[in-house]
């Protein structure tokens, strides 16, 4: 008899959670967009994130195009933020730079989100042994300081020779934006395990559990929803380390091969000397890494506070 | 020091516009603290600055402390520096490379130019009131040949046997004929030891025009020497001051607590250079050299190497790079400032893309190339490896950049395997060294894996005739040649730097830093 009616009611439950999900998001938006601090936030972001997206359109010039007279000063000659030492026009290098920080930072969170809220839940639902074990090996990694771990990894990886257009080429050119998926994938698992390991004593969970649901279908449609806030949180506040990591890597050089125009590596290529000749060259993607990540921080505070006042 | 006033007061703003306020404020403190020297001083600090520095007290300040003090090893501007101040070289080289008598007041070479006879001053005493005698001298370059590992070693094994001369003098018996032996002699490593010298590199018995007081780890006090025999050193005292970086040392320079700073990077020099320091840059023979090696493709082919060469705007890197100081290359290391040798009589095509694009494809690459470009991750080198990338990309050679730190670059010998590469080399005293180092068949830092027998037979010529014209003749035709077929490129060469609070005369920078003389500086 369940066999025969779990297909329709179950159908009808995901559509009509469906619809309440689109509901509560509204309803989160409006929370955040209610301080003026997040929407503040929400804007930055937003503003980057279309900059990353239409920088090609909207840079004058490209990356490594020297054909300006070097190291004018910001204003002069329709070059909006000066040239460098180069000739290079500083904002066509600061808007085209908006999207490799969206492409590693963004990506690499999402991936550790991802893997992060499978292992967490994972471990945290099984218990027992698996979670002892996993448990231990996460607390493991997390001693070690992330920038640390991604120093060793970029440092081995970058010097490693691969065919062009292998995989293992392929793997090597996205390899930041693994490493922060990696180096944040156990800080994301223990905010979800912990959750998880709460969540599973409630009554719901047991009921599931009566019912004879798989283990599948508790951990994704009973026990994921409710862990979805903490992980919205921790996600947000995952982005705005990972943009200060990648910069800090940037600038570091082991993040981006010049001419790129990460915001970093441009930090780092005129700073000495050169800082008091063209200052602008580097205040303004410095600029750019503080405000994203100011920004960033504002719309996660927004955040945390719409996911404890929808509860 | 608040930021209204940093951004009203560093050059290209005037007035505070809120974008401006902004801006500096975006950047954040951190950067705000560097705006701080580029401030011109207020009469209070000037007064502060003038009230630190002392008469009779010269501080010299390095960005680097030294790692080893012991001549053999020794090779750093802040070690040879040291070395300098204590020891005496034989013979010096001024700001043109030309030999300048020290120890050796004068010498003369033997018709056959297989020996030289070299005059020592008189009246020498070491620091520890004994004499200098010949027999040190030989002691000294006993040493110097004695470890097989290190550099002297081989820049030695020319000479068959040293002997004490008539009267004050001693004499080198060369197994070759070198007309640029005498260069080798006032090599970096050559100072005159005391014979029988134990706890070298610890101990410093020298003859030298400074005596050393006291060496801790940031900085080394000596005093003057007032028994030398060239006469008292115009400064009671001599302090060498290591920091941890130019910028510091540049810092200290404005601060008042040093008077001179040696050696730095171009754009620190540009900074000061707009103060009221007495700034002085000279041109070396040091470069940055391009090199493509031409013993496989795509480098093996003529046409690929000129393709290169058409494609590069020596001029542009120039100015960008190097912001106008040292002097522009002809692709050869015989440079402007070796003024008997170097030549502009093969003139060096115009840059043109479009016939370098076709040279390529001449060449079996119509759709361009596709190559990487290794270069030690220092600040210069990528930069240059940025400029050449986007001038390159012009004529269709798409360049990879592979900023490698300076040990992974080294490591293994990986800078002489890779096709296209950036490699610094410091400056040297004669054009011969270079060629001798990097363009030989057999040179063990044949970097561009060039072998042509014409560019042989002409390098073996120069360096080994007396006749000066035959000489010239020979360089002259090297410097054809490499514009003509060669794989390398050199856009410029390299300054050097010294500046100096307008206290302090008697200083002639030179092109190694390190071998500066502080005997006649006066504070």
């Amino acid at each position: 008899m369940i066999n025969e009616t779990a297909p329709d009611a179950r159908s009808a439950r995901w559509r009509g959670s469906a619809l309440r999900s689109a509901r509560s998001t509204g309803r989160f938006l409006r929370e955040i967009l209610r301080s003026p601090q997040s929407a503040l936030g929400l804007l930055i972001v937003l503003f980057f994130l279309l900059m990353a997206v239409f920088g090609p359109v909207i840079a004058p010039y490209s990356t490594n195009d020297q054909s300006s007279a070097p190291r004018l000063s910001p204003g002069t000659d329709g070059h909006l933020f000066g040239t460098d030492y180069l000739g290079r026009d500083v904002f066509s290098r600061v808007v085209l730079g908006a999207s490799s920080i969206f492409r590693t930072a963004g990506l690499g969170t999402l991936i550790a989100v991802i893997l992060g809220t499978f292992t967490g839940l994972f471990i945290g639902y099984r218990g027992g042994v698996v979670d002892e074990i996993a448990g231990r090996l996460i607390d493991a990694l997390l001693a070690l300081p992330a920038l640390l771990i991604a120093l060793v990894i970029l440092g081995v990886v970058r010097n490693l020779e691969f065919e062009r257009g292998s995989w293992q080429a392929v793997l090597v050119d996205n390899s930041v934006l693994l490493v922060i998926a990696l180096v944040y994938v156990p800080i994301v698992a223990r905010v979800v395990r912990s959750s998880t390991l709460e969540i599973k004593s409630r009554e719901f969970v047991e009921a599931a559990q009566i019912r004879g649901e798989s283990s599948f279908y508790i951990i994704f449609r009973e026990i994921f929803p409710s862990v979805v806030p903490a992980l919205v949180v921790e996600a947000s506040l995952r982005f705005s380390y990972a943009i200060f990591l990648v910069a800090s890597l940037g600038f570091l050089g082991v993040a981006a091969r010049p001419p790129s125009p990460d915001w970093g590596l441009m930090v780092n290529e005129n700073r000495g000397g050169l800082f008091q000749l063209t200052p602008w060259a580097l205040e303004y993607p410095a600029g750019a890494i503080a405000l994203l990540v100011v920004g960033v921080n504002l719309m996660s505070d927004g955040i945390r506070r719409a996911v404890q006042r929808s509860g | 020091m608040n930021k209204s006033q940093n951004s009203s007061q560093r050059p290209g703003g005037t007035q505070i516009s809120r974008r401006r306020f902004l801006q500096v404020g975006a950047a954040g403190l951190a950067a705000a603290a560097f705006h701080v020297t580029g401030l011109p001083l207020t009469p209070a600090q000037a007064a502060a600055v003038a009230a630190r520095r002392q008469a009779g007290n010269l501080r010299v300040a390095w960005g680097g402390a030294p790692a080893t003090l012991d001549p053999l090893y020794a090779s750093a501007d802040t070690e040879i520096a040291f070395l300098n101040a204590v020891y005496d070289y034989l013979i010096d080289t001024n700001a043109t490379y030309e030999l300048v008598p020290r120890l050796a007041s004068s010498w003369n070479m033997s018709d056959d130019g297989l020996t030289y006879t070299l005059q020592i001053a008189e009246g020498v005493k070491f620091h520890d009131g004994s004499d200098l005698t010949i027999d040190d001298i030989l002691w000294t370059f006993e040493r110097l040949r004695s470890d097989p590992e290190s550099a002297t070693a081989g820049l030695y094994a020319n000479i068959d046997s040293i002997e004490a001369g008539d009267g004050s003098s001693v004499v080198f018996h060369l197994a070759q004929p070198n007309p640029d032996f005498l260069y080798t002699l006032s090599d970096n490593h050559a100072v005159i030891l005391k014979s029988g010298a134990e706890n070298i590199g610890t101990d410093f018995n020298g003859t030298g025009p400074f005596k050393l007081d006291e060496y801790v780890p940031d900085r080394a006090t000596l005093s003057a020497n007032a028994d030398y025999w060239a006469g008292t050193p115009g400064a009671e005292t001599l302090e060498f001051l290591y920091f941890d970086s130019v910028e510091s040392a540049a810092n200290a320079l404005q601060g008042g607590t040093v008077d001179v700073v040696l050696r730095m990077d171009n754009a620190t020099f540009l900074n000061l250079q707009n103060g009221s320091y007495n700034a002085q840059s000279v041109p070396t023979s040091g470069h940055d050299l391009v090199r493509l090696r031409a013993d496989r493709e795509p480098g093996s082919d003529e046409r690929v190497r000129q393709a290169f060469k058409l494609a590069t705007d020596r001029q542009a890197i120039f100015d960008r790079i190097q912001f106008g100081f040292g002097s522009v290359g002809r692709d050869s290391p015989v440079a402007p400032v070796f003024e008997a040798y170097y030549t502009e009589e093969t003139p060096l095509p115009e840059r043109d893309p479009e016939a370098a694009k076709a040279l390529l494809a001449d060449a079996g690459y119509p759709d361009g190339l596709d190559m990487t470009l290794y270069v030690p991750n220092l600040a210069d080198r990528v930069a240059l490896a940025q400029a050449l990338a986007a001038q390159w990309a012009e004529a269709g050679i798409n360049i990879t950049i592979e900023p490698q730190e300076e040990a992974v670059y080294y490591a293994d010998n990986g800078w002489l395997e890779v096709d296209l590469a950036i490699t610094p080399w410091g400056a040297r005293p004669t054009p011969q060294l270079f060629l001798d180092l990097y363009l030989r068949c057999d040179a063990a830092w044949n970097e561009a894996h060039f072998c042509d027998d014409e560019l042989e037979q002409l390098i073996e010529t120069a360096g080994s005739t007396s006749d000066l014209d035959a000489r010239k003749q020979a360089y002259a035709d090297i410097q054809r040649l490499l514009i003509e077929r060669g794989p390398i490129i050199i856009p410029y060469f390299f300054a050097s730097f010294g500046v100096m609070a307008d206290t302090v005369s008697g200083v002639e920078v030179l092109p190694f830093p390190g071998r500066t003389n502080f005997n006649q500086t006066t504070v």
